[in-house]
């Protein structure tokens, strides 16, 4: 049953803080995919704390888009934002990537493929609109359109590693397509496209798209998707907001979803994904089963709780860590105990240039042009090579890769103190 | 304003000829390219290639040239404005010039913009008169 009382989502609007413009909840695009699998993830991100990514893990992504769009206002004529391009928070001295740079390259290049010379373009363009029940908002990073204002192209540039949905299943794509259809209702065919660089291309295409027109929709392979019309979208996506905003406390966790919930730190959902996991690889006589009786659907589910957990996990540790920082020590209900201690960090060679050149002395040319990329592994890699040593040896009055390293480069290198966590009990 | 401007619906059938006629880094007077522009994104389309032409030097303007497309472009913005044919096209023109003009000219925009306005009908009844019913679009 769909809640269409605007007095629910007043009251639940500001009974749980999400962010809300006259009475109605502020839905993003980019909070499509989550909130129509899990509409429950709303109101969890909102009350029970988030969970970012480290601000160094943004950067790149950051400055890729700043990047981009400031070449094609700059050098192609494209319309900034109002008050003009926001330089991204990174810090001055930042250095992006060659890998970055190529990124730009890439995106850039197909942005005005579809720009041509005969389209007007426009970037990091702010979208509103006020449906009945809530508010749909969105910030397209790329949008170009023609003379007579009846067709539109649009791209979203994805700088990270895991595969985003393609273009044809993507909500947040269809979020922008209907904001833009409801801004210039004189659209007669959009092309909306995923741009993501990073992709591997074994992996999947680097560029998905889909193109709607008054007949349906098309992905990018020419392959027929949906028979909804271009302007029968709107009323489409709200309908799927709608149903899901109705069941505001269903959590729902699951691969697509989970990837960039916000809430997942507290989520039920996930907790219960945990111990599933946790019941999965623990019990003998599963693995004995799995081994034995050839279950693929069980070991498969295995993977899939791994996948879908492995980045929490990750993140949840350097979170405890800046906890650790604060509190000293952590005692869980079953008595385990965490806290941090003082290490050294891995090795770092301090100036590369200077190793380069001892380097291209003690080494024959083709050796030496093995360790150009400074890499400490690489280089005792090279060295065992080299001078016929092995990599490591116990016996210390015999030569070895490690050895030798210390010999040539030891000066130069260098270990930042840093906190390991300690977990006692387990 | 006098300027007999052609319909909306012929505006658009026109704009992709106008544009396809619109000079290319050669030596026509780009200010009558933009006095001329059937519809707003049409201008659009003609700003850019001139931006363009900035940008990789194939267009070097004195001051005084510049300024006077500059002009040119505030000029026709106004005249599109005050001949706008919906309150959508309005929206698109002011929301877009916003981010082009400088301060004097928005407020000029402004002024044309909210008389053009109480005489068009709403978005919601321009979009039911297109055959387009959005749930949530009010009057």
């Amino acid at each position: 049953m769909v809640i269409n009382n605007l007095q629910f989502w007043q009251q639940f609007g500001s009974k749980f803080g999400l962010p809300m413009k006259n009475g109605k909840p502020v839905i993003r695009c980019s909070s499509l995919d989550t909130i129509i699998s899990c509409p429950g993830s709303l109101i969890l991100a909102h009350t029970l704390g988030t969970v970012r990514e480290s601000k160094e893990d943004s950067w790149e992504g950051s400055w890729c888009h700043y990047e981009s769009a400031r070449r094609l206002v700059e050098i192609h004529g494209a319309i900034p934002p109002e008050g003009g391009l926001d330089r991204p928070d990174i810090p001055a001295d930042y250095l992006p990537s060659s890998f970055a740079g190529w990124m730009v390259d890439f995106y850039v290049a197909h942005c005005l493929e579809d720009a041509g010379s005969e389209n007007a373009i426009e970037v990091e363009c702010e979208l509103l609109h006020e449906f009945e029940f809530f508010w749909l908002s969105g910030h397209s990073d790329f949008n170009a359109i023609n003379a007579d204002c009846t067709e539109l192209w649009f791209n979203d540039l994805k700088t990270c590693v895991n595969v985003v949905d393609a273009a044809g299943e993507n909500w947040q794509v269809l979020g922008y397509l209907v904001l833009f259809l409801l801004q210039w209702p004189t659209i007669k065919r959009a092309h909306g496209r995923i741009i993501q660089p990073r992709m591997k291309e074994e992996v999947g295409p680097r560029v998905t798209g889909i193109t709607v027109d008054e007949n349906g929709s098309v992905d990018h392979e020419g392959e027929f998707i949906s028979d909804v019309p271009l302007h029968d979208l709107p009323a489409f996506l709200e309908g799927k907001v709608m149903e899901a905003l109705s069941n505001p406390y269903l959590v729902r966790s699951g691969f697509k979803q989970c990837r960039w919930c916000d809430a997942w730190l507290k989520c039920p959902a996930i907790k219960e994904e945990i111990q599933t996991m946790k019941e999965v690889l623990l019990t003998d006589d599963l693995l004995t089963q799995l081994k034995t009786k050839d279950n693929d659907q069980a070991l498969a589910e295995v993977i899939v709780a791994r996948k879908l957990l492995s980045s929490k996990f990750n993140s949840a540790a350097e979170l405890i860590k800046s906890r650790l920082e604060v509190v000293t020590k952590i005692i869980t209900e079953s008595g385990i105990e965490m806290f941090l201690i003082d290490s050294q960090g891995n090795r770092k060679i301090n100036d590369t240039e200077t190793a380069w050149e001892i380097l291209a002395e003690a080494l024959p040319a083709e050796y030496a042009y093995q360790c150009i990329g400074v890499n400490i592994g690489e280089v005792e890699g090279v060295l065992a090579k080299a001078f016929k040593i092995p990599k490591k040896t116990t016996k210390a009055d015999k030569m070895d890769a490690a050895k030798k390293f210390e010999a040539l480069l030891g000066p130069l290198v260098k270990r930042d103190p840093t906190k390991t966590l300690i977990i006692k009990g387990l | 304003m006098n300027n007999p401007l052609p319909t909306i619906a012929n505006s658009r059938q026109s704009s992709q000829a106008f544009y396809a006629n619109s000079p290319v880094y050669d030596k026509r007077s780009w200010r009558d390219v933009f006095k001329t522009a059937p519809s707003f994104s049409a201008l659009l389309v003609v700003r850019r290639r001139l931006l363009v032409g900035l940008a990789t030097g194939k267009l070097r303007p004195e001051a005084k040239t510049a300024r006077k497309w500059i002009d040119a472009f505030e000029s026709r913005v106004m005249e599109l404005a005050a001949n706008a044919q919906t309150a959508g096209e309005l929206c698109f023109i002011v929301n877009t010039s916003r981010r082009l003009l400088l301060d004097d000219a928005i407020s000029q925009l402004n002024k044309i913009a909210v008389a053009r306005f109480a005489a068009l009908p709403s978005p919601a009844q321009q979009l039911r008169a297109n055959g387009i019913a959005i749930q949530g679009v009010t009057d």
